[in-house]
């Protein structure tokens, strides 16, 4: 009797990820019509790649803003630890595993530290991070302004490297996002980071450690985009000071396009998924049909607020 | 009740928030099998108590004892040792599933932190069931209705195997069917050996439900006795009684002119509209319990919520208040009940919350004369003894009585002066000293011609500051006394009884006068 209606009640509480999906699906029948250079599968397989990286970096704030926060120096970890292990590396096969160690390593630092200032020093998130992220900014930009050391070879063949014809970057993809989907939604963890950010004092009453659990998700934020910057570095041979500066403002498009509430307590892994595709796409998309960026910005722009505001009547109802 | 048979006790419990008294030597017992009732009137300390025992807030003093031995509380613990809470503000994740909301904090698992969601879709329908609860597990809960998510909260703590459940006043937020639902569910609880809390300030349903009541007054225990050997008069008797003081009273209002005529005002579904004169120099007292509509009410006059249909009168003239807007040019001023955030802007100086309502008359050509501003504040700091008198420090660093001395002042300073002042517990979380210059403001305000409204629970005030005081239950005007038959416990009766009372005590002849 109790799974009469189920799909229904489903479909309620997914409605945001659904949305998000059916624009992507959307956006890639559209350029598939539109753009006969699209329709080659190497094409596809080059944009699903060019997702990883913002994907993984809207991953991790997900997690930070469903418990009810945000991190706004997500950009500038990524470039440090894109730069950290660059320099380690320093082309060199044998310091790989130094390199990534060190890069996930600034992610744990610094994560644990915006975990300290905004649970136990309780500055707001949005300072705290912003703070953070001017110190790392400073960190960079001291030790250079261009780009410094060289990823070793077998590193950067990540990049174009296939097992049995898949990319290694889409398997990295699929374990990534399976493992993000296995915490948020299988484990008891990933409830308690919904009711932290959906009625912290509810959970708290609920016996839910809601410190605890805000302060993990900022860990989790920042190892996860430190491995976000690695993983970029594929991409781009040597760390740059600069990567940081626009990923910032893409992860929050990429979520809040995913549906997730910046409000906290709503939103998927799913979704964000799906956010992070739709900005890959509509690159592709623009880039074929030949549009200029800051055209690209503009429907960026328009697509966040026309979402925001259908979740906004959804909630009015 | 012995200690020896109590599932759960409080023992010498003291708790004082700031200079404020909370609890003080309270003693309780929750054996197995009994409904214990908790009662007294707004703020005796009964939400308290709760939080105590359900390990929300620490006691300064005193124990809780568990088994007869003494327990360290925090929401864990409590839950560890089978206390569990059905509480009144939203202990829910609204965005979250009947599902996850049932297993929240107590999530069962494989390993590797896998959930065993099979195991917990189970139990947690094998727990709705019991209490005859039909909800889909799946639902999310900000759809459900409050009954339903009590039932949630209950089926929560059978799953967690509470021995003890504490209701926080259920009867504040249901009524009628869904209330009589919720007292089955409790009694059924009672036939299988748990020991229920529940608190109230209802009196009748105490006598329908409870095997024992505890009274609390002003943060002590007054009475614990068996249901059994107490009347409704007993209780009433028992409740009342706080001290306030001597006050001289001021003379009588003339009532020779209304200010204000509210005419069949309906403020939400189910109740019936409200209609009332207010005159000027009279001071209206407004009893009841919380959540009988008074704040409602409030906002209504000052165009916070709007009323849904009805008429209010000015002098004679209907006027529209639509918003807050509406009411100040009306000359109706609502000072909130929640003055810290809707009083006051806390970070601000005191010179800028006075001239906030204001800044029209200070400015020329649009700019703000800084030095108007300051004579506006250094004045209004001395006429209502603001301490300490001065006008730059932030609001937020004054005490409770100053801050709501300047929040009174900011309307009051107003020109032109408004004629209908509506007062929201202006004396709540004020201490003694603040409180008698809160009412020589309210003195100050008839004085010069203005009503006031005033909403308070503590009845004492509301008899020793009004001419004439409206009583009002489950959101209806239930009865008017006047200043010569105003007494705790003829308020307090038609608060609690409503008009029920009323209807019984006329047919019955009276028996319970």
């Amino acid at each position: 009797m109790r799974s009469v209606g189920w799909p229904n009640h489903w479909v309620k509480r997914q409605a945001r990820t659904l949305l998000a999906w059916s624009l992507l699906i959307f956006l890639f029948l559209l350029t598939t019509v539109l753009s006969e250079t699209f329709r080659s599968p190497a094409v596809v397989t080059e944009t699903f790649k060019g997702a990883t990286f913002v994907g993984m970096a809207a991953a991790a704030e997900f997690f930070v803003v469903v418990a009810g926060g945000i991190d706004l120096s997500i950009g500038s970890v990524a470039t440090i630890s894109g730069m950290a292990a660059a320099v380690l590396m320093n082309g060199r096969d044998q310091n790989i595993p130094l390199a990534v160690a060190a890069a996930l390593g600034v992610g744990l630092v610094v994560g644990v530290i915006n975990g300290l200032l905004v649970t136990w020093v309780k500055i707001t998130p949005f300072v705290a991070t912003f703070g953070m992220l001017y110190v790392l900014q400073g960190v960079a930009y001291s030790y250079s302004v261009n780009p410094v050391g060289q990823a070793a070879p077998t590193f950067y063949n990540l990049y174009e490297d296939s097992i049995a014809g898949v990319p290694v970057l889409l398997l990295v993809m699929v374990g990534f996002w399976g493992i993000c989907w296995y915490v948020a939604t299988q484990t008891a963890f990933g409830k308690h980071l919904y009711a932290v950010g959906g009625e912290s004092g509810a959970a708290r009453l609920a016996g839910v450690r809601t410190t605890r659990v805000s302060f993990a998700s900022y860990v989790i934020c920042s190892v996860v985009a430190a491995a976000a910057g690695l993983l970029e570095l594929t991409q781009t041979y040597v760390g740059t000071p600069d990567l940081g500066a626009t990923l910032l403002l893409t992860t929050i498009t990429a979520v809040v396009i995913g549906g997730v509430s910046l409000f906290g307590g709503q939103g998927s892994v799913i979704g964000v998924l799906g956010g992070s595709l739709v900005l890959a796409f509509l690159g592709q998309f623009f880039d074929s049909v030949q549009v200029n960026a800051f055209f690209q910005q503009l429907i960026e722009g328009l697509i966040i607020l026309a979402l925001l505001g259908i979740y906004r009547q959804r909630v009015k109802r | 009740m012995n200690v020896e048979r109590a599932l759960v006790s409080a023992r010498g419990i003291y708790k004082h928030y700031g200079g404020i008294r909370a609890l003080a030597d309270v003693s309780l017992d929750i054996g197995s099998a009994e409904i214990h009732a908790l009662v007294g009137e707004n703020g005796a300390g009964k939400s308290t108590l709760v939080k105590i025992m359900t390990g929300a807030e620490k006691q300064d003093a005193g124990q809780v004892m568990v088994d007869g031995r003494e327990a360290q509380l925090t929401p864990e613990k409590a839950r560890e040792l089978g206390i569990g809470a059905v509480y009144q503000e939203p202990s829910l994740i609204p965005a979250m599933t009947v599902l996850e909301n049932v297993f929240l904090g107590w999530e069962q698992r494989f390993g590797l932190g896998l959930l065993d969601h099979r195991r917990m879709r189970r139990e947690a329908a094998a727990a709705l069931d019991n209490i005859g609860a039909r909800i889909h597990l799946e639902t999310e809960v900000a759809t459900l209705s409050v009954a339903d998510r009590q039932l949630v909260e209950i089926a929560r703590a059978l799953v967690q195997q509470a021995r003890v459940l504490i209701f926080d006043e259920p009867s504040a937020v249901l009524s009628g069917v869904e209330l009589e639902r919720i007292f089955n569910v409790i009694k059924e609880l009672r036939s299988h050996g748990l020991g229920i809390l529940y608190i109230s300030h209802r009196l009748a349903e105490i006598f329908e439900l409870a095997d024992r009541a505890t009274v609390l007054k002003d943060g002590r225990v007054v009475a614990s006795r068996p249901v059994n050997e107490l009347t409704m008069e007993d209780l009433i008797h028992l409740m009342v009684g706080r001290e306030i003081g001597a006050r001289h009273l001021r003379p009588e209002a003339a009532r020779d002119r209304i200010v204000l005529e509210v005419d069949k005002l309906a403020l939400g579904q189910d109740r019936e509209p409200i209609s009332f004169e207010l005159h000027a120099g009279e001071v209206l007292g407004l009893a009841g319990l919380v959540g009988s509509g008074r704040t409602r009410l409030a906002n209504a006059l000052g165009g916070i919520r709007p009323a849904r249909a009805g008429v209010v009168f000015r002098n004679g003239r209907p006027v529209r208040l639509k918003r807050p807007s509406d009411a100040m040019r009306a000359g109706i001023v609502v000072i909130p009940e929640d003055r810290k955030r809707e009083g006051l802007i806390l970070g601000h100086s005191v010179r800028e919350n006075l001239a906030l309502a204001s800044l029209k008359e200070l400015s020329t050509i649009g700019m703000v004369s800084a030095k108007a501003e300051r004579r506006l504040a250094s004045e209004a700091v001395k006429v209502f003894a603001v301490r300490p008198p001065a006008i730059d420090v932030a609001t937020g660093t004054l005490s409770g009585g100053n801050q709501q001395k300047v929040v009174l002042g900011k309307w009051l300073v107003r020109k032109p002066s408004a004629e209908v002042v509506v007062l929201d517990e202006p004396t709540r979380g004020v201490d003694v000293g603040a409180k008698y210059e809160i009412y020589n403001l309210i003195d100050a305000l008839v004085a010069r011609g203005s009503g006031v409204v005033l909403i308070s629970s503590e009845l004492p005030e509301v008899i020793a500051m009004s001419d004439r005081v409206l009583v009002m239950s489950a959101g209806n005007i239930v009865g008017e006394l006047k200043r010569g038959e105003l007494s705790e416990e003829r308020i307090l009766r038609l608060a609690v009884l409503g008009r029920e009372h009323e209807l019984a005590a006329s047919e019955g002849g009276g028996d319970a006068a």
